[in-house]
């Protein structure tokens, strides 16, 4: 079902949304204004999975991950009436999102928090390959992964957030800019620092494995 | 490392986010062809980025629906989505309410003496007169006031309890007369009604009896005009048969006599 929601509502990451996209979301917001929970709905169907999978990759936790969702989305519906059209919805959404991540990420204390307990579901493999060649290349995928999130939870909470609008949400740096707050040219240097640590750990983890 | 290699690694990782100039871009590409140290440091980057997109998106594990109770707002939240001009309607009403209270509180008299308007807080101050300054007085005088203000008082309280009591003795008298008047309607209609009843049944029971009455009498005039008709029938042909009889009589009488004539003339 959420393949064929994805191919219905589109790739919503960075601004991958057509013209017709974008008015049927103003259409959606504006009934949102109002009150209309349903309509509110519509854009947690297009906008949850890339909410979702920001928060996970910020937190590390799919728990975590899902309850700072809900949280975002509760926020941006109770103050939906703040929003001004004129700027971007994903943008202003965003904001939210990585608010509340950086909001838990300083609640927590200092150190290393990735869950070893890792119960998030991946993404399925190529159902053509061998069933021992698909293995293997599983066990490497997963301790890949394993890898890159313990590196990224090395990254202090902005420098993650950065990092992750950039790299995996494709924002601008404008767009960046514009949810983080700061200067743009704060977040290149807050982002290429981010990269400068992530290449030297996970060129470590990598020898170190 | 020369300096420009440091200055070329730093374009490194601007170049893996798209953040440089075709210019700037075609340098480090230019230097990377070049330089191995700064090659290596871009396939460690490219290497980071690759291992970076193995953490690709999954799918939800729930959908983060939101509903309309979870909207609920204080009531500090409704009063900032209003317009200024009901704010400052509803922090006037407040201010009112505050100031009425704290009047309340603090025993704010507000009284008119000699045409002025006195605010006053608490107990009245009362001015403490001297006997050497009251003026003189005439007891009897004042007895004689207060008394003919006390009579007029009960006088006029006398007066007003009997007008209260002759209006409350026209009320009930117009309430009785209206209740028994409804009584009496209602009863009216009631009897009205099973009088109409009667009256119908009565009239669809002697209704009935004529019917019958006359049915039976069709029937009793039919079966006796049917006897009738038999007797007739009977007596005709009794005098029918009479006739025969009496003409084949006359006939052999005839005969008889014409044989005779006939023996005669012989």
């Amino acid at each position: 079902m959420d393949e064929n929601l994805d191919s219905v509502l589109g790739d919503s990451r960075g601004t991958g949304l057509n013209a017709v996209e974008s008015g049927q979301e103003s259409i959606w917001i504006a009934a949102s204004q109002r009150g209309d929970s349903l309509a509110f709905n519509r854009l947690v169907l297009r906008w949850e999975k890339a909410i979702y999978n920001l928060t996970l990759r910020m937190l590390q936790d799919p728990d975590e991950a899902a309850e700072a969702t809900q949280e975002a989305f509760l926020s941006a519906f109770k103050n939906i009436r703040r929003f001004r059209q004129d700027a971007r919805f994903s943008t202003w959404l965003y904001r939210i999102a990585v608010n509340h991540c950086i909001s838990r990420l300083r609640r927590k204390p200092p150190g290393i928090h990735y869950s070893l307990d890792d119960r998030r579901p991946e993404p399925p493999l190529a159902a053509n390959l061998p069933a021992r060649e698909s293995q293997e290349k599983e066990f490497f995928l997963e301790e890949s992964r394993s890898r890159v999130r313990m590196a990224l939870d090395y990254l202090p909470p902005e420098q993650r957030a950065i990092v992750e609008l950039k790299f995996y949400q494709e924002l601008t740096f404008e767009e960046i800019a514009t949810i983080i707050e700061v200067p743009l040219s704060t977040i290149k240097s807050r982002l290429y620092a981010g990269l400068e640590i992530l290449k030297v750990r996970l060129g470590g983890l990598l020898q170190g494995s | 490392m020369t300096a420009e290699c440091s200055s070329y690694r730093n374009l490194i990782p601007r170049a893996m986010m798209g953040d440089l100039s075709a210019e700037e871009q075609q340098s480090l590409n230019l230097h990377l062809a070049e330089c191995a140290p700064c090659h290596h440091e871009h396939v460690q980057y490219a290497e980071t980025l690759r291992q970076m997109r193995s953490v690709s998106d999954v799918p939800v594990p729930r959908h983060f629906f939101v509903y309309k109770e979870d909207r609920a707002e204080n009531p500090w939240q409704v009063f900032r989505r209003m317009s200024l001009a009901w704010q400052g309607a509803i922090a006037t009403v407040i201010l009112l309410f505050g100031v009425l209270t704290a009047s309340a509180a603090l025993r704010l008299n507000i009284r008119s003496e000699n045409g002025a308007w006195i605010l006053s807080f608490g107990k009245s101050v009362t001015r403490n007169i001297t006997p050497a300054q009251a003026p003189p007085v005439n007891m009897a005088d004042i007895e004689a006031k207060i008394f003919k203000v006390v009579e007029e008082r009960n006088r006029l309280e006398k007066l007003e309890w009997v007008r209260t009591l002759r209006i409350e003795i026209e009320q009930s008298n117009r309430s009785m007369t209206e209740r028994q008047h409804k009584i009496l309607q209602v009863a009216l209609s009631d009897l009205e009604m099973r009088l109409g009843g009667q009256i119908n049944a009565t009239a669809k029971t002697l209704e009935d009896r004529s019917d019958r009455a006359f049915a039976n009498f069709y029937q009793v005039i039919s079966t006796e005009r049917e006897q009738d008709l038999a007797t007739f029938n009977t007596r005709l042909s009794r005098l029918a048969a009479n006739d025969e009889v009496r003409g084949i009589q006359t006939d052999a009488i005839l005969e008889t006599i014409l044989q005779v004539a006939e023996l005669k003339l012989k």
